[in-house]
């Protein structure tokens, strides 16, 4: 059965031109096919997504009791600067920049993106950058100056023994942030002039619209991060004076440059992961998107505002402009809620599936709103006094992040797995990872809201044995657990699946969009013929012509 | 499926309720924060149990039950009116109120009898009483009252109840930050920059506070006491504590001699006589090895009395005696050359 | 089957450099890349006003002195460049294969005059005793002046390449997409100097 596969893979490849001889790796390790690519991406993600994990459990460990355990200060500090900056520059960013490496050229009908060799370059040098990180361990050890880094601290001011890891966490972000930058370029290029003929800008899947809102991001903010790094290299190798007042510098200006950056950065962490969401819903509640156009400006306007809030990460110290920030926060909490009821309207009257992507879909709709709400409360510049610096803080950005943007990268993987692969991905595995990663998820980190309202600061490695914070912190530690353990039926999942000889539909759950007209996997030119688009959802209408009045001018179908 | 969805959602309501395990403000600024985040919480928990509800009640109420089309409604432009209107005016009113707490909590007393002049450094920090002027032994410059705390003995600052106390922050070497738990308030302290804030405390007690703002190896140690007394209580205290300040060393039957032990003396004030040479014994009571070297200022900063030679660190159990010089009145820094963060004191000599 | 004659049809005066409803990919990406350089700078510029700002005397006491008038005339030289560099696109154009190369070379050497000058500048101040780690104008100086020379440099290199290409007969009024790149960059090299040189210079 593999051999006659083999062959007749081999025969559709030299029909397009394919030579059939060159080895899997070098075909791999030279690749230019987006799709190819774009599974490197995921890989290489989920693989730093393990390392950063373990960092997580190790952290965990040391917290379980007060006193030390395992991890002194100086090695509990490199704890939590790696597993920051790996999570969020080795994971998240390029992450979600691999679904869209493959399916936006696929959900706009393209053969490829606009620049393929450029893309190439993207991909590899992140595995470089990761490589460049975590030398630092063999090279007198990490950075440890957490991973926002702040000067003076950062410049090495009464930190021992970390002459060379600060250094190489700025080199190794320099070239994740260029292949940020090119992969924008990329992306913005590919969906404004690639797309298939019909494929209005107001026809376009919902996840392809929030690749292009987070490329516009990444393009306008993360040059800016660049240039902070740059001054800090300055700084701590040629004797700058940036932001050291010992030298007449201002020590709040690289907080000022950094979060600039790192505010968008946090929606370039979760406009795509919405972005997949707001395509599983649909496809799973069998009706459209709910405020399509609602939704599309919604995304601008989070995205705008994004620029505009970076402030709110200041307000203790005493230099920054109160209520513009705080009313700019606050806003940005209204195009999030208009995206919430747009979701939840459709889900009223679908006729829902639980499949696991539908599953991860529905528990980031819960997590995200705890995650978006507690953020609400840090608008406020006095309660933020009080709980800025604290486990509550730390509760918020994981609620976004682990229950928003993973929750939607293991929707998109489940949902696109089949895509990939030919192979769904079992259902019942599936639901145990869920479940394991739900529960261990919620009992890890909502009481970290508890925790901060007592007072714990965060970045601690040690802490006083007070009134039920030793209690919560082992909760924690067993809920982190949980988490890792969830992994496994996950790995055993893809691994199970893709050694499955048999195959599963091409388009397994009627999707909506244009990545499921082709074969499963795609060939490489992505499209042997493309359908008429007279809407977002193509396949829907071409699945149910008959049944419904389609109008070939019209941007919807449908009864109202 | 729908048993499990129910146990999650009343987990978690039932960890949001037990949520309410806060901290009790003990100031009049951390009453409004507290009164503001009241009133956020209420807030968002409706906010919550409404969008949840109506989450977990679409995903039950509309599950697949044929395989009929559903109606494929595209949207309602009303409702995008109205679901983005509310929450502005909500968010809006959220912002007026937070506005009005900024100001109270923001606001500076005309004339406050006290104001403490907090430094950061690593890792600990010093607090001085401005205007608290201590009489210094003849020949030595009046300082403010100044308490500098040490890892092994953290600082308590005693303050006054009921009255506005200005606070300063600033930062000797890298950002530290300011935070009282039951103030519910943490101030950021700069290198450059002078951060300026008033408080009034409410209650009496002992309120324990530590860095916030992740200032390198030692950060999670940087802790020290608030002492809340009532007024006379506090000028009581400061009455005693200008005289220790003024006379050296607290009653101390032996204070020429100083011992280590745990990376630590047993003592941060030594007094010898002026003008003729002394001796101070140093008592090191453990293998790793320590040493005292004398400086001819307020910090390590001046140079030190003895030549190194004389001052070499030195594993125990073993005693050694200083041999000191004829020294003018006044306070000399001290500190232990292999542990400087932890191992400092004075020596007062009069 | 009307035959058509590609090579006459190459030497037409080419259509707006778009496909039908945009811009060609090439032009887009540099765009778009021109903007995210854009924002680079931006950073660097923000500091530099913000230390400024904070300062009570700008120059710092003991700053060698900055000539406006020999950045003037670096700038003349500059501006010059990218006149000559947008002749040389018209020319390309209009399918005037001489002039694209004559123009190409100006800016080059334009450019590279530029550059030298700024190598003299910096001789001179160093010589003076500014230099990245004499204090913070030092180091927002060179930083915002060095980075910029790094990008003029990056930017003549560019135009080389152009010219090399020019010489083997690669551009065609219908295809000649990388000449109009190199000129995008070159401008936006130019426009980010006029900054440096009235923020630096000028406003002080």
């Amino acid at each position: 059965m593999a051999i006659t596969q083999e062959r007749s893979e081999a025969a559709a490849d030299a029909a397009h031109g394919i030579s059939p001889r060159r080895h899997p790796i070098a075909v791999w390790l030279t690749t230019t096919d987006h799709k190819k690519i774009g599974i490197m991406y995921l890989v290489n993600s989920y693989l730093w997504f393990g390392v950063a994990g373990l960092l997580a459990v190790f952290i965990r460990a040391e917290l379980a009791q007060p006193g030390t355990q395992y991890f002194g200060e100086e090695r509990y500090n490199q704890l939590f600067t790696m597993h920051g900056t790996t999570m969020i520059f080795l994971f998240v960013i390029p992450m979600l920049a691999g679904f869209g490496n493959y399916i936006v050229p696929l959900q706009i009908g393209a053969l490829d993106m606009a620049f393929p060799r450029v893309n190439a370059l993207s991909f590899w040098m992140l595995p470089l950058a990761g490589l460049v990180l975590y030398s630092s361990y063999l090279l007198g050890g990490p950075a440890d100056a957490g991973w926002t880094q702040y000067a003076p601290l950062s410049e090495g001011v009464g930190t021992p023994g970390n002459a060379i890891g600060i250094d190489l966490w700025i080199v190794a972000l320099l070239l994740v942030g260029t292949a940020s930058i090119l992969g924008a370029v990329n992306f913005i290029t590919t969906i404004f002039n690639m797309r298939a003929p019909g494929m209005t800008m107001f026809r376009m899947p919902l996840f392809t619209w929030t690749m292009l809102v987070t490329s516009l991001l990444v393009l306008l903010a993360t040059p800016v991060f660049t240039s902070a790094l740059v001054m800090l290299l300055i700084d701590r190798n040629l004797g700058g004076s940036f932001f050291n007042p010992a030298n007449g510098g201002i020590a709040v200006l690289w907080q000022n440059v950094f979060w600039f950056y790192s505010h968008p950065a946090v929606y370039v962490m979760v406009l795509p992961g919405m972005g997949i969401i707001s395509d599983v819903l649909p496809v799973f509640s069998r009706k459209p998107l709910f405020g399509y156009k609602a939704f599309v400006f919604a995304t601008a306007g989070i995205g705008a505002l994004g620029f505009s809030v970076w402030a709110h990460h200041m307000f203790v110290t005493g230099q920054v402009l109160l209520p513009f920030f705080s009313i700019m926060t606050f806003l940005i909490a209204v195009p999030t809620g208009v995206k919430f009821f747009n979701w939840i309207a459709t889900l009223v009257k679908g006729q829902i599936t639980f499949s696991t992507a539908m599953l991860f879909a529905i528990g980031f709709l819960t997590m995200f709103l705890i995650g978006g709400i507690d953020g609400v409360f840090l608008a406020s510049p006095p309660v933020d006094f009080a709980l800025t610096e604290t486990y509550w803080v730390v509760a918020h950005i994981h609620y976004v992040l682990f229950g928003g943007s993973v929750f939607a990268v293991y929707a998109g993987f489940y949902y696109w797995f089949p895509k990939f692969s030919g192979r769904k991905l079992n259902e019942g595995l599936g639901k145990l990872h869920f479940w394991l990663q739900f529960i261990g998820f919620n009992l890890t980190f909502f009481s970290m809201h508890i925790l901060g309202l007592l007072g714990m600061p965060r970045r601690i490695q040690d802490y006083p044995a007070l009134p039920d914070w030793v209690g919560l912190n082992q909760l924690q530690t067993v809920g982190a657990l949980i988490i890792a353990l969830s992994t496994a039926p996950f790995l055993a999942n893809v691994v199970m699946t893709l050694r499955r000889k048999d195959r599963d539909p091409e388009d397994p759950w009627e999707g909506n969009t244009l990545e499921w007209y082709t074969t499963s996997p795609p060939p490489a030119h992505n499209f042997d013929s493309l359908p008429e688009i007279h809407s977002e959802r193509p396949l829907f209408d071409l699945r149910h012509a008959d049944e419904l009045t389609v109008h070939p001018d019209a941007t919807t179908t449908g009864a109202r | 499926m729908r048993r499990a969805r129910l146990i999650g959602i009343v987990l978690v309501a039932v960890l949001v309720l037990a949520g309410c395990g806060s901290l009790t403000p003990v100031t009049e600024q951390g009453r409004d924060i507290h009164d503001l985040y009241n009133i956020l919480f209420v807030v968002a928990a409706v906010i919550f149990v409404l969008v949840e509800a109506a989450i977990v009640f679409a995903v039950f109420r509309y599950r697949r039950r044929s395989d009929m089309l559903p109606p494929q409604f595209h949207g309602n432009n009303l409702l995008e009116v109205v679901w983005t209107v509310v929450p502005l005016l909500i968010v809006a009113t959220l912002f007026v109120l937070t506005w009005g707490v900024l100001a109270k909590v923001d606001a500076k007393a005309d004339n406050p009898r006290v104001t403490m002049n907090i430094v950061g450094f690593q890792w600990q920090w010093q607090f001085t009483y401005q205007g608290e002027r201590v009489p210094l032994p003849a020949g030595q410059k009046p300082q403010d009252l100044t308490i500098k705390g040490t890892i092994a003995k953290p600082p308590v600052m005693y303050l006054p109840v009921g009255e506005p106390i200005r606070f300063t922050t600033e930062a000797q070497d890298v950002i530290h930050s300011f935070y009282v738990r039951e103030f519910l308030f943490k101030r950021d302290a700069f290198p450059g920059h002078l951060n300026t804030f008033d408080i009034t405390i409410t209650k009496p007690g002992d309120f324990g506070g530590q860095c916030t703002e992740y200032c390198g190896l030692a950060h999670q140690a940087m802790r020290f006491t608030v002492r809340a007394v009532s007024r006379p209580q506090f000028d009581a205290w400061l009455v005693k504590a200008k005289k220790e300040a003024a006379s050296g060393c607290p009653a101390d039957p032996n204070p020429r001699r100083i011992a280590a032990k745990d990376i630590a003396f047993n003592k941060d004030c030594l007094a010898g006589p002026a003008d003729r040479p002394f001796g101070i014994v140093f008592d090191n009571q453990e293998p790793v090895p320590h040493n005292v070297v004398f400086f001819r200022g307020a910090d390590a900063a001046a140079p030190p009395i003895l030549p190194d030679s004389e001052t070499p660190p030195f594993p125990g159990p073993k005693t050694t005696t200083y041999k000191l010089p004829a020294l003018k009145s006044g306070s000399y820094f001290f500190h232990c050359q292999v542990h400087p963060a932890g191992m400092q004191g004075k020596l007062v000599v009069q | 089957m009307a035959v058509v004659d590609t090579a006459a049809l190459d030497e037409l005066p080419a259509p707006e450099h778009h496909k039908p409803g945009g811009i060609s990919s090439s032009l887009l990406g540099m765009v778009l890349f021109i903007a995210s350089e854009v924002m680079f700078f931006g950073g660097l510029f923000g500091a530099y006003f913000t230390i400024r700002s904070s300062a009570t005397v700008w120059p710092p006491e003991g700053t060698p002195h900055l000539s406006a008038l020999y950045a003037a005339v670096l700038t003349t030289i500059l501006v010059t460049s990218s006149v000559t560099m947008q002749l040389g696109v018209w020319a390309i154009r209009r399918n005037d294969q001489r002039r694209l190369k004559l123009w190409l070379v100006l800016s080059l050497l334009l450019g590279v005059t530029f550059l030298c000058g700024q190598a003299l500048e910096y001789s001179k101040l160093i010589g003076e005793g500014m230099t990245l780690s004499s204090g913070v104008f030092g180091s927002t100086f060179y930083t915002l002046t060095g980075f910029h020379g790094a990008h003029v440099a990056g930017g003549a290199a560019f135009i080389l390449i152009v010219f090399l290409r020019a010489r083997s007969g690669q551009f065609t009024a219908r295809y000649h997409d990388t000449v109009e790149m190199a000129s995008y960059y070159w401008h936006f090299v130019d426009v980010v100097w006029l900054g440096l040189f009235s923020t630096i210079y000028l406003l002080r």
